[in-house]
């Protein structure tokens, strides 16, 4: 019987907590899909110090775009967010690159998506800040790829420090050390298909959609208006914070993906925008743009 | 007309015909009066036209009577009586009675001759007196003829009814003025003088309805100024509504721009308590018979009420340089605002600095000062101060402050004012627009920037680890999958 006291707290403390802090993220053991349902019945991350300063950076985090002074703790939903994209990262492990570890690793990651299939979209923006709150930093997760070349060969070390007798003489044996910042959605190697990882990235995006559109101008996985985004930017509330969000991201950026978004989405008609959310957060990013470099000194 | 009857009277004659003639210690002949026949009432304008220009009509008034006569032949003359006197107040009168086609006569009674000319010094006598029941009979070198008096002349309505021509010269003219005013514009004119600091006294007159469909009394102000600046002329003589006057004699003006053909100073026929305004263009004269009582235009200035009666002290000894003092006051002022450094809000207002704090730029807050006093929150800043809301002021003075658009009376200069105040100089001072002064010490002014942010409310320490933490990136460490990577890794049961 899995412990899921144990692995909730080895969750916040390796994932959840250097999301919103920064820091090292070390993903913990694989959780798996019925674990990390059952993660938020009745658990609560708060008396620790660790659990406070978290708190406080959410509320430092969001205040960047809404003035609120409280935000609840974790949810179900966001421990389970937070238990799978646990299992995504555990799953580009270079551990499983071995031929009789790949197919785990395959399983790991489509516990993982089935997950996120469970999980629900925020149903008021409130839900929606406070998501975005936890997750607001999940596409600055990088690993560090550090390659270490000598006079006779080199070596390189995926997520982890070289060791210290390989960088030793560095006059001598000519040492040359090489740090890589690896963004999670271009791991390499892994023993998934990145298209998988970058799916269940997106599904994870997907859930969150305030975060969603405050990435929106990311390489991997690409921004496309889903019901979740078009439902946030629907409301007067959450275009409001959605635009505010965007904000900060380079503006020529912002308008390619929103262009490039909101044609895509009138392409594929169907279900496409029929509240016209998208083309009307568009437009006001246009007026709101054009405003702001006209009033720039 | 009949012939000539008339003699000359030779030097040293003392038997003359003409009944109530006789000769005067020059041995002129001299009746007791005098008579001037003109031909037509523009005549007579003309005589009293140019004998007042050098000469008072006062001396001639109480006797003078004017007539319109007719003779036998059905001619309508007019005649002029009034005492002779000497033969000097003849001579003027038959100058000037010669000059304007006149024919100046002497007598008593009802027989007048000829008054003397340069062909008989001493005047002439008649030497068959015409028998008549004629009021008047004239024996006149080329005629002699009865006339019979139709009707007076009265003087004043004569000098009434000539209208008067056309002079613009005569608004340029400084001096009194005389100003009628319609009622709507009444109150404003007033209004206006007293700021512009013009003396004068006002009364309202009503005329009767000018005619049977009006039922209300015409009414007007007539305003009496003693002088005005010479900018005011535009106004008080071309704004329609306002009409203006040159006052020429007592109790008669002629409206501005227009002259009375005869000089009415040397006809003290008006007076009496009334007003005569005589209009130019046709227009019918204004004519006042009792004038009302005229008042003060500091009796319509704005008046205000103490909050509490002070009474002065009694019996306090002063200097005598505490004699001259006079209150400071502070007035409106219609200057340009220059160096509008500082700025006083209100307590009520002080919410309303709350809310612009969050959109008043970086350099306006940085460079602000601000005190906070139980009466509100004073704000310096050298680099201007409109960005903040209240009531602005300029500094007159290092550290001495009056209400922009403001100026202080008396006008002093501002080292004499700060000096009146006496302040120290460790405090600035502002003297607010109801002339109290405030004095606040310097020391008390702190930096905009460090009253309006509030304390964070969490730990400074943690804070500061949180600030930090937001912008550390996040490094994925590879962790070891362990020898059972897949234990406790379970979907969700069918169904479940």
């Amino acid at each position: 019987m899995t412990d899921l006291g144990a692995v909730a707290e080895r969750l916040f403390e390796g994932v959840m907590a250097p999301l919103v802090l920064g820091g090292p993220l070390r993903p913990c053991h694989a959780i798996g899909e019925r674990a990390a349902l059952s993660l938020g019945e009745k658990r609560s991350s708060s008396g620790t110090d660790l659990a406070a300063r978290v708190e406080v950076a959410r509320v430092r985090a969001v205040r960047r775009i809404v003035p609120i002074d409280n935000l609840p703790g974790p949810s179900a939903a966001d421990w389970a967010l937070a238990a799978a994209l646990n299992d995504v990262l555990q799953a580009t492990n270079p551990g499983f690159c071995t031929a009789l570890r790949r197919p785990l690793a395959r399983r790991i990651l489509r516990l993982a998506c089935a997950t996120i299939e469970r999980v629900p979209p925020p149903r008021t923006v409130g839900e929606a800040v406070a998501r975005h709150s936890w997750l607001a930093r999940l596409m600055e997760v990088a690993r560090t790829d550090t390659t270490v070349s000598w006079w006779t060969g080199s070596r390189t070390f995926f997520g982890v420090d070289a060791p210290g007798r390989l960088t030793a003489w560095p006059g001598l044996r000519r040492v040359r050390v090489t740090r890589t910042a690896v963004p999670v959605a271009s791991l390499q190697p892994v023993a998934v298909e990145s298209a998988a990882v970058e799916a269940a990235l997106a599904g994870i995006l997907a859930r969150t959609p305030l975060t969603d559109v405050a990435t929106c101008t990311r390489e991997a996985p690409r921004f496309v208006w889903t019901t979740w985004t078009l439902g946030l930017v629907s409301s007067r509330g959450g275009q409001t914070l959605a635009l505010r969000a965007v904000a900060r991201l380079e503006p020529s950026e912002v308008a390619q993906t929103l262009e490039r978004a909101t044609r895509e989405l009138r392409e594929r008609g169907g279900a496409g925008d029929p509240g016209g959310a998208a083309s009307a957060m568009l437009e006001e990013w246009r007026v709101r743009s054009a405003t702001r470099a006209r009033t720039r000194p | 007309m009949g012939e000539a009857l008339l003699e000359r009277i030779a030097l040293h004659q003392t038997r003359l015909n003409t009944p109530g003639l006789g000769l005067d210690s020059k041995g002129v002949a001299l009746g007791a009066k005098g008579l001037l026949l003109l031909p037509s009432v523009d005549r007579l304008v003309a005589l009293l036209a140019a004998y007042t220009r050098e000469r008072s009509l006062e001396d001639l008034l109480p006797a003078l009577a004017i007539h319109l006569a007719h003779s036998k032949l059905g001619t309508r003359e007019v005649v002029v009586e009034f005492p002779a006197e000497s033969s000097d107040r003849m001579d003027r009168m038959a100058d000037v009675a010669r000059l304007v086609g006149g024919f100046a006569f002497t007598g008593t009674s009802r027989h007048f001759v000829q008054y003397r000319d340069a062909a008989a010094p001493f005047g002439y006598d008649a030497t068959d007196l015409l028998s008549t029941d004629a009021q008047l009979a004239l024996y006149h070198g080329r005629f002699s003829q009865t006339y019979d008096l139709e009707r007076p002349i009265d003087l004043r309505s004569l000098l009434i009814r000539i209208m008067p021509r056309l002079e613009p010269g005569t608004r340029s003219l400084a001096g009194p003025r005389i100003v009628v005013v319609e009622p709507g514009l009444g109150g404003t004119l007033v209004s206006y003088l007293l700021r512009s600091g013009v003396d004068g006294v006002v009364c309202m007159v009503e005329w009767p309805p000018a005619n049977a469909f009006d039922d209300a009394p015409v009414r007007r102000w007539i305003l009496r100024l003693p002088s005005f600046p010479p900018r005011m002329g535009s106004l008080l003589h071309e704004t329609p509504g306002l009409t203006s006057f040159v006052p020429t004699a007592t109790g008669v003006a002629v409206e501005a721009g227009y002259r009375h053909p005869i000089e009415l100073q040397a006809c003290p026929v008006f007076g009496g308590g009334g007003l005569v305004l005589l209009r130019g263009g046709g227009a019918e004269p204004w004519v006042v018979d009792h004038l009302p009582m005229l008042a003060p235009l500091r009796a319509f200035a704005r008046v205000g009420f103490a909050t509490t009666p002070g009474e002065p002290p009694v019996g306090a000894s002063v200097g005598g340089g505490e004699i001259l003092r006079v209150p400071l006051r502070v007035v409106a002022s219609g200057r340009p605002w220059r160096n509008v450094t500082a700025t006083w809000i209100a307590s009520e207002q002080l919410p309303l600095l709350r809310r612009l704090a969050y959109a008043l730029p970086h350099e306006i807050v940085t460079r602000a000062l601000v005190a906070i006093t139980p009466r509100g929150a004073f704000l310096r800043s050298p680099a201007g101060i409109e960005g903040f809301p209240g009531v602005f002021y300029v500094e007159v003075h290092p550290d001495l402050f009056v209400p922009a658009g403001h100026d202080v009376t008396p006008s002093v200069s501002s080292e004499a004012l700060a000096k009146a105040v006496g302040a120290p100089a460790t405090h600035v001072t502002f003297i607010g627009p109801d002339s109290r002064v405030v004095a606040i010490e310097r020391t008390a002014f702190a930096p905009l920037e460090a009253a309006l942010v509030e304390a964070a409310p969490w730990d400074a320490l943690v804070a500061e680890q949180i600030a930090a933490a937001l912008d550390e990136p996040i490094e994925l460490k590879v962790t070891t999958i362990g020898l059972l990577p897949m234990r406790g890794v379970e979907p969700i049961p069918e169904g479940g």
